[in-house]
């Protein structure tokens, strides 16, 4: 909402610069985005009200006139104009050299074709007030000659703007923001503006039309009246002056009233060329399904049932709160004006503007719901503006059609209540005073709400709200809560979720923060099969973009976007993790949404065995026993070169996935839920005596068929080994003409150790029998010398 | 043999050798086979018994002590020779070490612990919700009015007509009520989605930090001073927060927080960060509003009182660390989080 502070001081008075005026609004809750400087910069002092005494043609130029301008004080100035649109007489506003355009020009004595002009008779357009170029502005005859222009015509004003959030559209209004003004200041508001002009003209105004409300869920009040002889023409400089100032564009008379009449105090209103009205008819309704209307815009729209329509007998002439039809549209020729002032439900203009896609300076104000209580005050205020500017004569009477009109509620307000939610004591002078000025009116056991509050003012709660933020938050004490439990705690899921972020930090991974959302070609681009459950995604109603249009099933994809990124930036090593959702369709109204973490190794050093010493990393660091490394059919994963890993995956990218997302073969990924790193008792080692005892080591290599894993030999040796074998490492693989033609040779290296002796030789003897034994047995193995 | 002379000659003449080889000489002198003092000792038995020992016990404490010295002396010239030969064997110390791999924290995450951990200091509980929610614990339980503009699908992003993608972590404040009476005090943070259109200060997925407390006799005084803490420890201990009446539908009073300006002197001289305003925008918040207590069991607005915040981790990490987009932290560009470490 821009709100010129000349127009301002209208209703209230204020010494504070506007700046500073702003910053205490910002402080009691209507925010001041911006300040804006319109106009003349400076020296004002050089801009006159004066009178033309004498105009000649200029003896060297045909399109200049020679003019003697009385300017008050001092001689007539001679000035040369280009400008036709006057005679002898006219009163103008002059700027005298020394003077400052609002563009910057800095106006001088110049001599035009020979002869010396000592200033400029404005247009509008010179001084930022419209648009009209096409003579110089005519000003009021009244207007005492020599007396400073600004003292007349808003030629230099400050323009705040402020942020109204939702809950205030009586604020979207330059009364409104009076009232808050007047609040903030403790100062006195004047009333609404607007006086009854005497209504002269013939008849009433039901003569001249007929009015109905088919929908009065949608519209819970229509008023309007009827004004005849009136002359379209351009506002005076004054009214273009506070519309340009306030944002809009000055039009003619008839719509600039409309708009001053919703600048002013906050009451969308439209004017009707009653002359195109058919069957001079109103009918309040919902729009037919498919019925069509041409907007002011030039848009043809086509409305369905839940739209309200302001129409004639025939169709509609305005699509209610948003926009009037060409066809009733107010023109050069007009003469009959039917001014509505109506009230619209704020929910049905809101949807009405969406569906259509058209919000306007009204709508934005209907969407919020608006006081209807308002409808008088604009009609009184739309009417001697008509009657003054429009030379419209006003038809007694009026229309107003409107249901039992909501009365607002009386709401109690304790003390001890307000001071014990904000924390600070107040005076009830204090109380009184705040409420009073914003419109509260002190009826029996509570505060009666002003009717353009009654929508968001209902509880204690809400004056409490009211009296804190007029009274300033500035005074309330910074307090830590007293009587607080204790037990301030991370959950066990963020615990974890830091374990695992700082192990992969410490193995040389680092963390990326990846959309969770993907495109549908995504499930393709893994070679997910229709029947996965990770092709199945959750979907989005209204994506922003075919790139974001459904939830991520798998953490890892989004890392290799970063990778490849990375490595086109000649990094030579990329290790990215990502912890976060992902998104199951299940049984619930909700997906399931467990935690996971995935990793990426691309570059130097990546491959299957560097990405799953990082997943075993993991388990240790989580102290959960790593689960078996079995190979595994994923279809994003080399089918050679990835292991199943508690309920995630480790292994080389398929090739062809690879290529889709344009890496090189090679890049190694893992992915596991969180809850598989959760150990059970959670977070608690017992103590288990590794000291007393010296460990006994020993090395053996077996050698067997190249089809068995080494897992599948791990398992047999673990299985034999008992109690006493605490650790197998693989740490060798050899293949070569020493062990034969499909066969490889493990070497293992063993840990015996016992909790409450110390080994003999011979007991770990013992025990590596078993294990050669069973490997023999088991997986065909022999010991190789 | 003048005992005294010969000791005090030996004594010198270990003190003065200059190397392992010379000393060892030195030692075949005074204390080989050949020695004077050792033939003197080798003598003793032709003296008589009572002048043997006075004379053995002189003999042998001189050889113990000139032993002693020598041993000593050879320790010495050990080690200065060991220094002479490490000095020379000497590494250009200033060629890079081995580096292991490493990996860096991600700001946001880092700027989330960080966070995270001022109000777990403050005694606040941790709790998770989900990123997918229904429209009832986004919207309906936190008193947005049907007509919310929040709820339109040009805001919101919709999996059906009645789940979303939350818009905020506020749906934990129903959630966590849900779970258990007060006193409440609970921290939560997580991923967010609008549909806004990316630009340097906003992204369709963000991440948020949420606070609620509801216990007996909470005030807004109570809300300041805890966003006060805040401030402190995330922005510098000078920091000062002011709050300025807002709207937000399931807050009342309703505020937003400025903090005093981390980045100039405040004097309204031109700041980036501030633009000379000498403040900058934190956070949302607000005292509870009552009608939320009617969405859940067990709390009774006569009897308790709360306040929640959130506020947008990306947007405090880019204020602390001077981002000037904060798209670049969804970029995962190597060199851009190195800096960060
Ligand atoms: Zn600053």
């Amino acid at each position: 909402m821009r709100v010129p502070v000349s127009w301002l001081r209208e209703y209230v008075s204020f010494d504070l610069p506007p700046r500073e005026l702003g910053e205490r609004l910002s402080m009691t809750g209507t925010k001041l985005e911006a300040l804006h400087r319109r106009g003349v910069p400076r020296a004002l002092e050089r801009y006159r009200v004066g009178r033309v005494l004498s105009r000649e043609q200029h003896p060297n130029a045909d399109r200049l006139s020679l003019c003697s301008v009385d300017i008050g004080a001092g001689e007539p100035q001679q000035i040369v104009c280009g400008a036709r649109n006057f005679e002898a007489g006219a009163t103008v506003a002059v700027a005298l050299p020394g003077a400052v355009l609002p563009d910057g020009t800095e106006l001088r004595v110049a001599k035009l074709r020979g002869l010396e002009s000592h200033g400029m008779m404005l247009s509008e357009r010179e001084l930022d007030l419209g648009q009209d170029h096409d003579g110089i502005m005519l000003l009021p005859d009244d207007w005492p000659v020599g007396d400073a222009l600004i003292d007349h015509l808003a030629i230099a004003d400050d323009v705040l703007e402020f942020e109204i959030t939702s809950n205030r559209p009586d604020c979207q209004n330059v009364h409104g923001i009076a009232r808050e003004v007047s609040a903030v200041l403790d100062t006195d508001l004047a009333d609404w503006p607007g006086t009854e002009p005497e209504p002269t003209g013939e008849g009433k105004a039901e003569d001249y039309v007929k009015a109905r409300i088919d929908a009065p869920d949608m519209c819970p009040r229509w008023a309007a009246r009827v004004f005849t002889n009136v002359r379209v023409g351009p506002s005076p400089p004054w009214l273009k002056a506070r519309i340009s100032a306030a944002g809009m564009r000055p039009i003619s008379n008839v719509v600039d009233i409309t708009n001053y009449v919703m600048l002013a105090i906050g009451e969308p209103t439209h004017a009707f060329d009653l002359d195109k009205v058919a069957g001079r008819e109103i009918i309040v309704r919902r729009a037919a399904d498919g019925e069509r209307v041409t907007t002011l815009d030039g848009q043809d729209r086509v409305l369905d049932t839940d739209t309200l329509v302001i129409a004639d007998a025939e169709k509609p002439s305005a699509v209610a709160g948003l926009m009037g039809s060409e066809w009733s549209e107010v023109t050069a020729g007009t003469t009959t004006v039917l001014m509505e002032c109506a009230n619209f439900d704020g929910p049905t203009t809101q949807a009405s503007s969406i569906r259509l896609g058209l919000r306007t300076e009204g709508s934005s104000r209907w969407e919020k719901g608006l006081d209807p209580h308002l409808p008088p005050k604009a009609l009184r205020l739309a009417s001697q503006l008509m009657v003054e500017l429009a030379g419209a004569t006003l038809v007694p009477g009026e229309i107003d059609l409107h249901g039992d009109l909501p009365e607002p509620p009386v709401v109690p307000l304790r003390r001890e209540r307000l001071e014990g939610l904000i924390g600070v004591a107040y005076a009830d002078d204090e109380v009184d005073r705040a409420l009073g000025r914003l419109g509260y009116e002190w009826e029996g056991p509570g505060w009666r709400v002003p009717t353009w509050r009654a929508a968001d003012t209902t509880r204690e709660v809400d004056l409490i709200e009211e009296v804190a933020r007029i009274r300033g938050l500035e005074r309330v004490p910074a307090e830590m809560p007293g009587g607080h439990p204790g037990g301030g705690r991370l959950n066990p899921d963020e615990r974890l979720r830091r374990r695992v972020v700082d192990v992969l930090r410490g193995a040389g991974l680092s963390e990326a923060a990846t959309l969770t959302l993907w495109d549908l070609g995504m499930p393709e681009r893994l070679r997910l099969g229709a029947g996965d459950r990770r092709a199945a995604l959750v979907e989005l109603q209204n994506p922003m973009s075919a790139e974001w249009a459904a939830m991520r099933t798998l953490v890892f994809p989004g890392l290799l976007g970063s990778a490849r990124r990375n490595l086109a930036m000649s990094a030579p090593r990329v290790a990215l993790f990502e912890i976060g959702h992902v998104f199951l369709k299940g049984d619930g109204r909700l997906p399931d949404q467990p935690s996971r973490v995935a990793g990426v190794l691309a570059g130097e050093g990546a491959g299957f065995f560097a990405a799953k010493g990082v997943v075993e990393a993991l388990f240790e660091a989580a102290r959960v026993e790593a689960p078996a490394f079995r190979p595994v059919d994923e279809p994003f994963l080399h089918p050679g070169r990835a292991a199943a890993a508690g309920d995630g995956f480790v292994g080389e990218l398929h090739p062809l996935v690879a290529e889709a997302f344009e890496l090189e073969p090679g890049v190694a990924v893992f992915e596991l839920g969180l809850d598989g790193l959760r150990g059970r008792p959670p977070e608690l080692v017992l103590y288990r005596d590794v000291t007393s005892f010296p460990p006994l080591r020993q090395d053996i290599a077996v050698v067997v068929a190249e089809d068995v894993p080494a897992g599948r030999v791990v398992e047999v040796v673990r299985s034999a080994g008992g109690a006493e074998l605490t650790r197998i490492e693989v740490f060798d693989v050899y293949r070569g003409p020493q062990v034969g033609e499909g066969r490889k040779s493990l070497a293992l290296h063993l840990v015996f150790q016992a909790p409450d002796r110390t080994l003999t030789d011979a007991e770990a003897d013992a025990v590596r029998e078993r294990i050669v034994a069973a490997l023999a047995a088991e997986v065909g193995g022999e010991l190789r010398a | 043999m003048d005992l005294d002379a010969l000791v005090s000659d030996a004594q010198a003449r270990i003190a003065a050798a200059t190397g392992s080889a010379a000393l060892e000489q030195v030692r075949i002198d005074v204390l080989g086979r050949k020695a004077p003092l050792v033939l003197a000792l080798r003598e003793l038995g032709s003296l008589d018994p009572e002048e043997r020992r006075a004379r053995g016990a002189d003999l042998n404490r001189a050889r113990r002590s000139l032993e002693e010295l020598v041993d000593r002396r050879a320790r010495e010239l050990a080690e200065a020779e060991l220094e002479e030969r490490l000095r020379s064997d000497r590494l250009d110390v200033t060629l890079p070490g081995i580096v292991p791999p490493r990996g860096y924290t991600h700001l946001i995450e880092g700027t989330r612990r960080d966070i995270l951990d001022v109000f777990v200091g403050f005694g606040y509980r941790m709790v998770d919700g989900p990123e997918i929610d229904t429209v009832h614990y986004n919207f309906d339980a936190l008193n947005h009015a049907p007509t919310h503009p929040s709820r339109q699908v040009t805001d919101t992003f919709y999996v059906c007509d009645d789940v979303v993608l939350r818009t905020h972590t506020s749906p934990v404040q129903i959630r966590t009520m849900e779970a258990g009476p007060p006193p409440v005090y609970m921290a939560t943070a997580g991923r967010c989605y609008r549909r806004d259109t990316p630009d340097a200060t906003h992204t369709a997925m963000f991440t948020q930090i949420e606070g609620l407390v509801v216990d007996r006799g909470i005030t807004l005084g109570h809300l300041k001073g805890t966003l006060l803490g805040f401030a402190r420890a995330i922005f510098g201990a000078e920091r000062e927060v002011r709050l300025r009446p807002h709207f937000f539908p399931f807050t009342e009073p309703s505020v937003e927080v400025d903090v005093s300006c981390f980045n100039c002197a405040r004097d309204g001289s031109p700041c980036r960060v501030c633009r000379g305003e000498g403040w900058v925008e934190i956070l949302g918040a607000g005292m509870v509003d009552p009608n939320l207590y009617g969405y859940v069991d067990g709390y009774d607005p006569e009897e308790v009182s709360g306040f929640a915040f959130g506020m947008g981790v990306e947007r405090v990490a880019g204020l602390r660390h001077d981002i000037p987009d904060i798209r670049l932290l969804w970029e995962n560009d190597l060199r851009f989080m190195e800096q960060f470490g």
